[in-house]
């Protein structure tokens, strides 16, 4: 469960709020897609849930554990996947993996039979022994994902997890998510694709400026705006333009 | 063409800017700046150097009748000096650096772009120039009589100056670039300007010890001038084989303006037909050097589940796996390595070269070896650890290095405290070396007794631990993490200077302490020396974690 409250954050010495007052509970068992425009304010709250970046005042606690002041308990519960799938291409995939598996204490059996499943699932068991550097843009976010996910933690945390990757990947993925809540977990995502978000999501939320402008579930959002039969990218053009 | 060439410089400009600035400050707040006098004086003892040096040159020659030589040797250095540098320079910017991939699709000239780069190589050489020829010309222009018809003419040639050896190292690396595959080995190529550096710290080394035995420093003007008589030969050839040196010098050479003016014409004349050639070869060869050859890819094979099995079979504690996550990021880029190992290099080859010089090594080392039983010996050989560690960039650049990659230590579930530990544990490694070669220098003099081997083991693994943590701390305090090439992280990062002034501190409060203990209780002076370092890696390292508890919150990217 993801419990946000009242969390703003400023930049520049507080001249610009890029986070204005936003508060949204994700429960288990549940989708939540968060959408908005370009600099919106998504990146920013998606960081300050992992601990990358520190609220200026609001809580965020993870599964109960409040990110700010019991940071390495809450982080054991996310998997993270970043906007830039940035990791150290001095590394082999592997490498990288074993590295990630032994920070989060992952029981060598376990991460034997992850690793097989997801690089198996993602296409990347013929990659194993490379260097990352090597990798192509899609092929480093499948690995990000796949070391995101080796925990196997109960709350996901993905920030447009299906840029980069190609359509075989991002189904994979789409099908993961959707086992990942059957099993009662918390799944948070950022996306640009409303399409993927319509057919995902339990719950979404349309944040602009800083501030949420909408939330709920589909029908939700339909039924505020009076129309039935409206598209999400209807109500998310119009939500938008004003 | 004007235009875009404006457009792309003033880009250049910016960024240039900006990086120097971030650098400086370890962030985008200009207050850095202020360290940059602080930087400068470190240059100062060089400057002075590089100054006496040529007074003595221009004195030497001026009673040969030929006090220009002056000239001509600050123009020949700094001309050679840009000229190798230059293709490391001309290489990084034109092929290496990011933008070239945003530039090459754009509606530009390939010239545009070369001459964009170029300038903004030239303006950081007038900042190289300036240490190497400004002495040279100031001194000839205040002794050698001029009239004020040299300044005009000496500022022409002085920012003419880089124009020629540039235009060579650009040519030579765009055909270069044209026939080799150099630009899939970038690290290949840092590690070839690293060695190039060392090679030429080590010539001149050399030679200025060569030049100390010769009586050119110390026997001033009559050791300058038999060197000058001695060298006639060299001298000309210089001429020959620089004549750019040789208008120059003409140019500027006090009481003969006509001729003069003749060699400044040719030269400026030669400079521009340079750049144009430079034009002209880089729109029939740049692009052919730059496209392609970003994307690497290795050819890995598929694991079997065995191989899979075993290489997952080892679970390892998370300190552990961040100390190997350390060795193996160093280790594998060369310009990191390269950066950790050069005070294990450079060191012995600047201590060792001019004791093999030396004649009666025999005795001297006999000699020492009397004094083996010192209590001052250990402390010295502490001393040598501390130096090298103030060498040493592994642990000042520790949070640095992870640039773009600090956002996974900052999203692990391991305490900042813990992974600062694995980066001081990995600092030591160096650190233990550093003590090995110490210990090794001591058995070569003859002063390694049993006692002198644990003290200096135990006094300088504790030093290089307390020197571990500082560095850390100062790294902590003001992390690059923005950098696009590996040598900015570790070489161009100021953190290393600040852990070096701040281990020189140590070292002058050592050997004041080791005076007073010497003074007043001989036998507790290592005992004292060690608990001292003892209770200093206690202190920064306590100080270190709770920093790095506050830091890895506070650092955002």
């Amino acid at each position: 469960m993801i419990e946000i409250n009242a969390v703003s954050k400023s930049y520049g010495g507080g001249t610009k709020k890029a986070v204005d007052n936003l508060s949204l509970t994700v429960k288990p068992g549940e989708i939540f897609g968060f959408l908005g425009p370009n600099g919106a304010g998504k990146t920013t709250t998606i960081k300050m849930i992992v601990g990358l970046l520190r609220p200026d005042s609001g809580t965020i606690r993870i599964n109960g554990c409040d990110i700010t002041n019991q940071p390495i308990e809450a982080k054991r519960q996310i998997a993270f996947v970043p906007d830039t799938p940035e990791v150290y291409e001095k590394l082999t995939e592997l490498e990288y993996l074993n590295f990630i598996g032994d920070i989060y204490g992952v029981p060598a059996i376990e991460r034997h039979s992850r690793i097989e499943r997801f690089a198996e699932v993602f296409e990347l068991a013929g990659a194993l022994s490379e260097r990352i550097n090597s990798y192509s843009h899609g092929m480093q976010q499948k690995l990000v994902l796949i070391g995101a996910l080796m925990h196997n933690p109960p709350v996901w945390i993905l920030d447009e997890p299906m840029v980069g990757l190609d359509p075989r990947s991002a189904h994979t993925l789409k099908e993961l998510m959707a086992e990942h809540v059957r099993a009662g977990n918390t799944l948070f995502f950022s996306t640009h694709v409303l399409e993927v978000a319509e057919k995902l999501c339990d719950r979404v939320a349309i944040i602009k400026q800083g501030r949420i402008i909408a939330s709920g579930t589909l029908d939700e959002l339909r039924q505020t705006r009076g129309q039935s039969g409206e598209s999400l990218e209807d109500i998310f053009l119009e939500l938008t333009e004003r | 063409m004007m235009t875009h060439l404006r457009a792309l410089l003033r880009v250049q400009m910016i960024t240039t800017w900006r990086g120097l600035r971030e650098n400086m400050g370890g962030g985008k707040s200009k207050w850095g700046l202020l360290l940059l006098p602080l930087a400068l004086l470190g240059f100062a003892p060089l400057l002075g150097m590089i100054t006496v040096m040529f007074f003595g040159v221009f004195l030497g020659g001026q009673a040969l009748g030929r006090g220009e030589v002056v000239l001509m040797v600050a123009f020949t250095v700094g001309q050679i000096a840009c000229l190798t540098f230059g293709v490391f320079y001309v290489i990084s910017a034109f092929y290496f650096s990011r933008d070239i991939t945003l530039l090459i699709p754009m509606p530009l000239r390939p010239s545009e772009i070369v001459l964009s780069k170029f300038i903004s190589i030239l303006l950081g050489e007038y900042l190289t120039m300036l240490p190497i020829v400004g002495p040279a010309l100031v001194i000839y222009g205040i002794f050698a009589g001029v009239s004020w018809t040299f300044l005009p003419f000496v500022l022409v040639i002085f920012l003419l100056l880089p124009v020629i050896p540039l235009v060579l190292s650009s040519l030579f690396s765009i055909v270069l670039m044209r026939v080799t595959n150099l630009r899939r080995n970038r690290d290949l190529f840092r590690v070839l300007g690293g060695l190039l550096g060392i090679s030429i710290g080590l010539g001149f080394n050399y030679l200025s010890r060569l030049g100390a035995r010769n009586g050119a420093f110390h026997g001033g003007v009559n050791g300058v001038q038999s060197i000058l008589e001695q060298q006639q030969g060299l001298l000309d050839a210089t001429f020959r084989y620089f004549p750019t040196s040789a208008w120059m010098t003409n140019a500027l050479k006090a009481g003969a303006p006509a001729f003069g003016f003749g060699a400044f014409l040719l030269f400026v004349a030669v400079a521009v037909l340079a750049l144009v050639a430079m034009v002209w070869v880089a729109e029939k060869l740049f692009y052919g050097g730059a496209v392609g050859g970003e994307e690497t890819r290795a050819a890995g094979k598929k694991l079997t589940r065995e191989e899979l099995a075993k290489e997952t079979a080892q679970a390892r504690t998370p300190l552990w796996a961040l100390f190997l996550r350390e060795i193996k990021l160093l280790n594998r880029t060369p310009a990191f390595l390269m950066q950790a190992l050069v005070p294990m290099i450079i060191m012995p080859f600047f201590v060792v070269m001019p004791m093999l010089q030396e004649k009666e090594l025999g005795q001297v080392i006999g000699k020492l070896s009397d004094y083996a039983g010192s209590p001052l010996v250990p402390v010295v050989g502490v001393g040598v650890v501390l130096f090298m560690a103030s060498m040493s960039a592994v642990a000042g650049t520790a949070i640095s290095r992870e640039g773009k990659h600090f956002w996974i230590s900052r999203s692990l579930p391991v305490l900042p405290r813990v992974q600062v530990q694995a980066k001081w544990l990995h600092s030591l490694l160096f650190g233990a070396l550093n003590v090995v070669m110490a210990l090794g220098g001591m058995a070569f003099l003859k002063v390694l007794t049993p006692l002198n081997f644990v003290y200096v083991l135990v006094g300088g693994l504790l030093a290089s631990g307390a020197m571990g943590y500082s560095s850390l701390i100062v790294d902590l305090i003001r992390p690059t993490l923005k950098w696009t090439n590996p040598q900015q992280a570790m070489k161009g990062n100021y953190n290393v200077l600040f852990g070096m002034l701040f281990i020189w501190l140590t070292i002058g409060i050592l050997a004041g302490l080791s005076a007073l203990l010497y003074i007043f209780a001989k036998p507790l002076l290592m005992p004292g020396v060690i608990l001292l370092f003892a209770l200093e890696t206690y202190g920064f390292g306590k100080a270190a974690g709770a920093l790095a508890d506050k830091r890895y919150v506070q650092i955002e990217d």
